[in-house]
């Protein structure tokens, strides 16, 4: 699954006062812009600030954010390297002998999967960070599901394409 | 601790906190901004892929690679952005990428013996 860290899993209300004491600590050791940083998200953190939303959300631990940020943009260099790999299927390979139409059967479901996989990162990233703002469980992602089954599936079809085009 | 009282920097002052991103609260911003920057590079490798068959297609892509390469500066602005400005600019990656991916699809299409032939 791409994307470093997982998301915060139940962990986001544990333990606040320690984790804000061992951040305060370590900003304090920062001399860097992240000691900025680190100063303007104490404060939001002290204060938590109120999301847009219903009345009884906010915002949660910058970091939780930060995380959910990350799932998204790796998501979305999946969805990239997915529309690279189609296009490079089209453009690149030489034409199947007798499947005159091989490659773009193998590489637009690719190009389409990475159009998918961008908006539905974007509708998970969303879900994701209402759950946090509420203090819900994190929702499990269907990206990896949509991924398995599409790759399988272009998979199988590169498999009946190189089939088809040695026996015909 | 109250303002005004010197800083404690030695070592053992406090003990080793349960979460190790504890010690150094802002390598999560700096990841995120890694994660921004590779977004952005591989908007630009996506372009010049492009750029090879499809010229006006990848220009188009690698026009929009300084855009993504500005929201990776923006995500590290002090203080933070509030939770809409955040959800306009992932929308606004979102939309991004799938547009790269609808370029790419017309012209798989249109180019290369595809279905679809131009009168």
């Amino acid at each position: 699954m791409p994307g470093g860290r997982s998301g915060p899993g139940g962990k986001s209300t544990a333990r606040p006062a320690k984790r804000a004491a061992g951040r305060a600590a370590a900003g304090r050791r920062c001399h860097h812009w992240c000691a900025r940083q680190t100063a303007a998200w104490g404060r939001s953190h002290e204060q938590p600030r109120r999301a847009p939303g219903e009345p009884g959300e906010k915002e949660p631990d910058i970091r939780f954010t930060l995380a959910n940020e990350r799932t998204f943009l790796a998501w979305n260099r999946t969805a990239l390297a997915l529309v690279v790999a189609g296009l490079g299927i089209v453009q690149l390979l030489p034409p199947f002998p007798r499947v005159p139409w091989g490659r773009h059967v193998l590489g637009i479901p690719l190009i389409a999967l990475g159009a998918i996989v961008s908006v539905t990162a974007y509708l998970e990233w969303r879900r994701t960070q209402t759950a946090m703002r509420r203090s819900e469980p994190v929702p499990q992602s269907v990206l990896p599901r949509i991924l398995v089954g599409t790759i399988t599936g272009v998979a199988a079809l590169s498999a009946v394409v190189l089939l088809v085009s040695a026996v015909r | 601790m109250p303002p005004g009282q010197p800083e404690d920097c030695s070592p053992d002052a406090t003990a080793l906190p349960e979460d190790p991103e504890d010690l150094s609260p802002g390598t999560a911003a700096e990841r995120t901004r890694l994660a921004w920057e590779r977004t952005a590079i591989t908007f630009g490798v996506v372009g010049l892929v492009m750029l090879r068959d499809e010229p006006v297609a990848g220009l188009i892509v690698l026009a929009v690679t300084p855009l993504i390469w500005a929201l990776a500066r923006y995500v590290s602005a002090v203080p933070p952005p509030g939770a809409q400005a955040r959800a306009r600019r992932l929308l606004l990656v979102a939309v991004a990428v799938t547009g790269v991916a609808v370029v790419a699809a017309v012209a798989a299409l249109l180019g290369h013996g595809g279905p679809v032939r131009l009168p």
